[in-house]
């Protein structure tokens, strides 16, 4: 080794290039040719897949206050109809139009000689929030012992009483602890604060799976619902729950990091003179909401 | 004295004419050796120029589907896929721009079916899309790739596939003036491989995206979480049998990325499949209980109760932890242990250690959700 190294100091400035060239190009081949013939022998292919934003939504009482403070409680097919105190109400007649009123110790009240009202809807305000949402769906599942009819609306919050109806609903204590969406002054407001929701003139647009709009029983062509009973044919036709999904909803009051609420009202109706159903029955409902897109 | 000069000057002579000889000699010899050297410079120069140039068209970057495919004289195979569509094309040939939709051709299969096949040596692969759009890929996604070897000869072969799993965020772009960048009403956003922190870092720092920049170790971290949840398998479960607690999805898999393949010999030009599925598991249930005898497993195994290879997928969790769960500890190891053991009793079932790796599984797909827009899976296949 000492040799050649002797002997390659000896070589002249000329010399020593042309040596160095040679060695260069020699390792450039080495290299060179297996490369080419990896490159020749070797085979690759491709896909590329786009993955979904992990959905931040959910479904929660009114103010997105938490699940536990959406009540939908007992519906009293026989309630009177009361106003925003709490009073029955008596109207002149059963066009159930004006109101009777007389004067006692120089206060209005209702003349209990008028004739009360026996509602026939309930209403329950509900929200849907999260982020990273541009549009959703909703979709009802009900059941239909009671046979009550369901229509969603959109509705707005005020914080004092608007004129017309709306939809009175009383906040509580420290009730936004289930969701990690959390908004500004969701943790400074206080409890019993009354909030009013108007509903929009016109229920969401939607369509049932599995029944004609009207119909108060899931049918698919005569037959009951096959999903949920296959052949059988011997089934309670009113547990078998009718399923309604809504057309496409935009997100309303977004905010700057991409949050976003929108709130509704749930109408359950019923027709006290034709709905074929016991007084007392149990149905239950189902909302779910998947963000579209 | 003259004489004595004369022999003097005759040696001289004799002296000079032999050193001019020899020099003429060394010259000439000289001279050779500079021919042959220059003559050796010059080959070596003009191979390399040759083998290079050669390299560079087989990689060539063509979009068109006559590409120029060069194969050396004994490559025995060629790779194909088919199916209607190329999932995200636009965003495939903008980030990979080397693989090529190929030349169409119609090829009989195995099963003696034809169909078109699309065959490159750098190939993008396709699918048929079953019920209208391909959805978007989440936990409990799986696909199969639409991947076959077309052999050049009736010679059984020996084939070695490696897989590979790349990540790509988007981010959104911002101007000097640190604005968001808006077109059609909507914020631009760029896509951008995650390789390292460092390189991620330049990429947002390129469209003023400081945010990303400085999350830059969460983004690659995602793609580490996504690398450890994308699993790789050689053969189709069943997931409709009768008896649904005997469903599971997938059978053989490849744990470590690669794989040998005999492709069997008499299938000259047909097309031949290269099964190959991957999976995005939903739960850590799906993968490490060996059972549902503590009945919290949710959904179908991603291997049989009874596959000798569950093992393989146990030290996958173990070899693999930090890229599978967002926290670990000196315990993961023997908790995922415990959790892969049979008992008979439910009693016996370790749910603290259960709950806890589900938990750190689950952020870790939560983590991919947030960071990972898209993944490229790439298969390089030749001849083992």
């Amino acid at each position: 080794m000492t040799k050649i190294i002797n002997r390659i100091k000896k070589l002249s400035f000329l010399k020593k290039v042309q040596l160095a060239a040679v060695i260069i190009v020699t390792l450039a081949l080495l290299i060179i040719i297996p490369a080419y013939a990896w490159f020749t022998n070797e085979k690759k292919a491709a896909e590329m897949y786009k993955i979904q934003y992990p959905n931040t939504l959910y479904i929660n009482a009114a103010h997105r206050e938490d699940q536990i403070y959406f009540d939908l409680d007992s519906v009293n097919v026989n309630e009177l109809e009361r106003d925003a105190n709490g009073n029955v109400i008596y109207y002149t007649d059963e066009t159930y139009t004006t109101k009777k009123y007389i004067k006692v110790d120089g206060q209005r009240v209702y003349d209990k000689s008028g004739v009360t009202h026996v509602i026939t809807s309930q209403k329950y305000v509900f929200s849907v929030f999260g982020k990273n949402t541009d549009k959703f769906k909703l979709q009802l599942a009900y059941t239909n012992n009671n046979q009550f009819k369901y229509n969603i609306y959109e509705a707005t919050e005020y914080t004092t009483k608007p004129q017309g109806s709306s939809v009175k609903y009383v906040t509580s204590k420290d009730a936004h602890i289930e969701s990690v969406e959390i908004f500004p002054g969701d943790s400074a407001i206080d409890e019993d604060i009354p909030l009013y929701y108007v509903m929009d003139n016109e229920a969401l647009q939607g369509t049932y799976l599995n029944t004609q709009s009207g119909d108060l029983k899931a049918k698919n062509n005569d037959n009951y619902y096959k999903n949920n009973y296959a052949s059988n044919t011997n089934v309670q036709e009113l547990s078998v729950p009718i399923y309604w999904q809504s057309t496409n909803i935009d997100i309303k009051n977004a905010t700057s990091n991409k949050q976003f609420y929108n709130y509704f009202v749930l109408e359950v109706t019923w027709d006290q003179t034709t709905r074929a159903a016991e007084k007392k029955e149990t149905d239950m409902i189902s909302i779910t909401v998947q963000r579209v897109g | 004295m003259d004489n004595e000069r004369y022999e003097h000057d005759f040696d001289e002579m004799n002296r000079d004419k032999s050193t001019v000889l020899q020099e003429e000699k060394e010259k000439k010899r000289n001279t050779k050796k500079s021919v042959i050297k220059t003559v050796a410079i010059c080959l070596s120069i003009i191979f390399a120029v040759f083998f290079s140039t050669l390299s560079w068209f087989t990689m060539s970057r063509e979009t068109e589907t006559k590409g120029i495919d060069l194969n050396a004289a004994d490559c025995q195979f060629k790779i194909a896929t088919k199916g209607t569509n190329v999932r995200n094309e636009e965003i495939l040939s903008s980030k990979r721009p080397e693989y090529l939709t190929g030349t169409s051709q119609i090829l009989t299969d195995t099963d003696n079916s034809q169909d078109t096949y699309y065959i490159s040596d750098s190939l993008k692969l396709r699918f048929t899309p079953a019920n209208g759009l391909p959805k978007d890929i989440h936990p409990g996604s799986s696909e199969e790739l639409s991947l076959y070897i077309i052999p050049e000869s009736d010679s059984p072969l020996n084939l070695k596939v490696s897989l590979n799993v790349s990540a790509f965020a988007a981010i959104e772009k911002y101007n000097e003036n640190n604005e968001p960048v808006i077109a059609d009403g909507k914020i631009q956003t760029e896509i951008i491989e995650i390789k390292d922190r460092t390189d991620f870092i330049s990429k947002a720092n390129a469209v003023h995206n400081s945010e990303a920049a400085a999350a830059a170790a969460d983004y690659v971290k995602a793609a580490e979480y996504l690398n450890g949840h994308i699993m790789f398998f050689g053969g189709k479960g069943n997931t409709t049998t009768d008896d649904e607690s005997t469903r599971f999805y997938f059978t053989d898999p490849y744990t470590e990325k690669h794989f040998t393949k005999e492709i069997a010999g008499n299938n000259k030009n047909k097309a031949v499949k290269l099964p190959v599925y991957w999976m995005w598991t939903n739960t850590f249930g799906q993968i490490a209980l060996p059972d549902n005898v503590s009945k919290q497993r949710d959904g179908y195994p991603i291997l049989s109760d009874t596959d000798t290879d569950k093992s393989k997928v146990i030290t996958y969790l173990k070899n693999n932890k930090t890229a599978i769960f967002v926290s670990c500890d000196s315990n993961t190891e023997n908790d995922i242990t415990s959790v892969a053991t049979h008992v008979d009793d439910i009693s016996a079932f370790n749910e603290t250690a259960f709950e806890k790796l589900s938990i750190e599984y689950n952020k870790a797909d939560n983590t991919i959700g947030k960071k990972i827009s898209y993944f490229l899976i790439e298969v390089t296949v030749e001849e083992a």
